[in-house]
């Protein structure tokens, strides 16, 4: 195929031909890769980051009465599970789950000897914590104990800003005051074990900690509320929900995501924003490579003319052109590539901190994914442009009147 | 496959490579209409060296421009090597890219490719193999004495240079006719009388036939026939006193009132 070597060396010279017009083409394209690579990768990165903390939070699966989610109890725990040990048992049989523990959610007042205030407050298995990994931080003290001792008060963690308005510190006494199952009120005396901060100030404000049997305790009941699964691989959620809810046809099944309202809040305005950038510099793109591919079939008129009454068709020198985009749109992809690469591991690198998004309190490190596909697309995209855009530059000149062509100066 | 080799298939005028009847090619300039040929008939034969000349605004470049397949929008018959040529656009490049051959009053090399590449670029075209183009490249760069310079770009090249690499480029694929106009209006006395010659010989190895537009007296006093326009009619022909001055008879424009009905 000498007739494609040559055209698409011919491609690659009239590319050089004009060095600062294509080298400032080159760069729009180039720019336009980076851009689409590093804000797409910081997306990502972002999108991964808040699935685990979310699937972390609150277990990749939450298995609960059918109607836990949409009825309210009319007592404590009326639509709990009281079989749970079973379950829990049967659970862990499947090699996917790392850990199936329960959850009892309360709430009430908890007080020193001055003030009270409301609580949320989950029992859990300590387990739990070890579960949530970074997404929890212990800022005082300890976590709850393994093997708490019987003759200790009970244990009780509390969220950071709940802490300072109760003036708690690790050791202080305070009291839980809750409604029982039977709708009596109940009182239990804790110490605290320890203050964490999840970065919400919402939860660091309310949220407590308690180990389970504290919470069975205080509510006088043997039920849980919830059973979270929590898996070794967040990607198989939805297989596992699967069998899940054709193992337990009785119980509600929910996955992370349809509880995990913040990931999806900032995955749908992310979804946006980023759709909106990659449109915008897909349309810059096209414009540049078009003006940049206009003016070389302009001032490339009499070659045109030439090459056309040399025989060639004006599909042959439309193609021509189309080669050039396609040089110029491989040059961007690749040095663009390489920047989002380079890029990615500079950060990796850094420890650049990103501010706390909206709604918390914790700054996080910037990252920014390097997504293989993510490139394939963007540059696959990015030829189409440049081609289409070349395609509509030279049809006009290639179809031009060859005599018009000829005498142009 | 090289048509050009196929000998001329015309019944009525075996001799004939070209043959115009009532030609006429009007331009239209908002409501103005420019008559710019007027009812040409011309026959010529294969292998003649033909110049066109008469003034400027005379109607040279639009006769060539016609005969080279470059203009389509024109009234009368055109018949090439006995066939009829129609104003279908792939059917013209066809003929275009496998019979004819170009000269330019600018050379027209194209800029990024060498004087070897400019050359291979019509066999290229006509999907010749490697190794025929090889050999005819390097043959008629040897004949332009270019064969040195064949890796230089055309702004490496003097004009002189440039139009014989332009003629090797317009002569390698063996055309049946070659439209060349003003091929020396950019160029001084002797590099045009090296072109002329180089032309000349080159058509001659080839059989082809050449059709020039000059007002170069240098160049119309070495062709087999002068052919005189005149505000866009053919006027009678001076016969310079070549040594084919026994053709006349043939190549004799045949008057246009004789032949219409
Ligand atoms: N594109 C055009 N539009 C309008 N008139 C034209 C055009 N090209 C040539 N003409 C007119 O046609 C006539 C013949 O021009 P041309 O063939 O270029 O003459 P020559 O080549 O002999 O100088 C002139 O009167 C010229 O003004
Ligand atoms: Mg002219």
């Amino acid at each position: 195929m000498k007739w494609l070597q040559l055209a698409i060396s011919l491609a690659i010279r009239n590319v050089l031909r004009n060095r600062r017009r294509s080298f400032v083409t080159i760069l729009i394209a180039t720019v336009g890769t980076a851009g689409t690579l590093i804000s797409g990768g910081f997306g990502l990165y972002t999108y991964d980051s808040l699935r685990e903390m979310s699937a972390r939070e609150i277990g990749h699966l939450t298995l609960a009465h059918a109607d836990y989610f949409t009825q309210q109890e009319e007592t404590t725990l009326a639509l709990g599970l009281s079989n749970y040990h079973a379950m829990q048992q049967q659970l862990m049989t499947n090699p996917d789950i790392r850990a199936a523990l329960p959850r009892v959610q309360y709430s009430g007042l908890i007080s020193n000897d001055d003030k009270s205030t409301i609580f949320m407050a989950t029992g859990i298995d300590p387990e739990e914590l070890s579960m949530k990994g970074p997404f929890l931080t212990i800022t005082q003290g300890k976590p709850l104990s393994r093997n708490p001792s019987l003759e200790d008060d009970p244990q009780v963690m509390l969220g950071k800003d709940l802490a300072r308005h109760l003036n708690a510190q690790p050791g202080s006494l305070l009291t839980l005051l809750s409604t029982t199952t039977d709708g009596a009120m109940n009182a239990i005396d804790v110490q605290v074990r320890g203050i964490f901060s999840v970065g919400v100030p919402e939860i660091d404000k309310r949220m407590l900690y308690t180990h389970l049997e504290t919470a069975q305790t205080l509510l006088a009941t043997k039920k849980v509320s919830t059973l979270s699964v929590y898996l070794y691989d967040t990607e198989k959620t939805a297989q596992l929900e699967h069998a899940l809810k054709s193992q337990y046809p009785q119980l509600s099944i929910t996955p992370w995501w349809t509880r995990a309202f913040y990931y999806q809040g900032v995955k749908s305005l992310y979804d946006r924003i980023f759709s909106i950038l990659g449109g915008v510099i897909a349309v810059l793109v096209f414009f540049s490579v078009s003006n940049t591919l206009s003016m070389s079939v302009v001032e490339r008129t009499q070659e045109i003319g030439t090459l056309s009454a040399l025989g060639s068709y004006p599909s042959e020198i439309v193609f021509n052109f189309v080669l050039e985009a396609l040089v110029i749109a491989i040059s961007g992809a690749l040095i663009g590539s390489l920047i989002a690469g380079l890029c990615s591991i500079g950060l990796y690198f850094s420890d650049l901190q990103m501010p706390p998004p909206p709604g918390r309190s914790a700054s996080y490190p910037l990252y920014v994914y390097f997504s293989p596909q993510l490139a394939l697309v963007t540059s696959a995209l990015l030829i189409l442009i440049c081609c289409t855009a070349a395609w509509f530059a030279a049809r006009k000149g290639a179809n031009r009147p060859i005599v018009e062509a000829l005498t142009h100066v | 496959m090289n048509s050009s080799n196929s000998k001329s298939n015309s019944n009525l005028n075996p001799q004939s490579m070209l043959a115009l009847t009532a030609i006429q090619k009007s331009y239209h300039q908002g409501d103005e209409s420019i008559c710019a040929l007027k009812e040409i008939n011309l026959n010529i034969p294969r292998g003649q060296f033909v110049a066109l000349s008469g003034p400027s605004g005379s109607g040279k470049s639009t006769l060539l421009n016609i005969c080279g397949l470059l203009d389509q929008q024109y009234q009368g018959s055109y018949e090439l090597d006995g066939q009829r040529m129609t104003n279908n656009a792939t059917l013209c490049t066809q003929v275009r890219r496998e019979k004819l051959g170009f000269v330019f009053q600018h050379f027209n090399l194209v800029p990024v490719l060498t004087a070897y590449e400019n050359v291979e670029y019509p066999l290229i075209l006509n999907r010749f193999s490697s190794t025929d183009r090889k050999i005819k490249v390097s043959e008629i760069l040897e004949k332009i004495g270019l064969k040195d310079h064949q890796h230089r770009r055309p702004d490496r090249l003097s004009g002189g240079q440039q139009q014989r690499v332009a003629i090797a480029r317009a002569l390698v694929n063996s055309p049946l006719l070659v439209i060349a106009d003003e091929p020396t209006a950019n160029l001084d006395t002797r590099t045009a009388n090296q072109v002329i010659d180089l032309m000349q010989t080159l058509g001659q190895e080839h059989n082809t036939t050449f059709l020039i537009a000059t007002h170069d007296h240098r160049m119309s006093s070495r062709c087999d026939q002068i052919i005189e326009l005149q505000d866009g009619s053919l006027a009678s022909p001076l016969l310079h006193d070549a040594p084919q001055g026994s053709m006349v008879q043939e190549i004799l424009p045949h008057a246009s009132t004789e032949l219409r009905l």
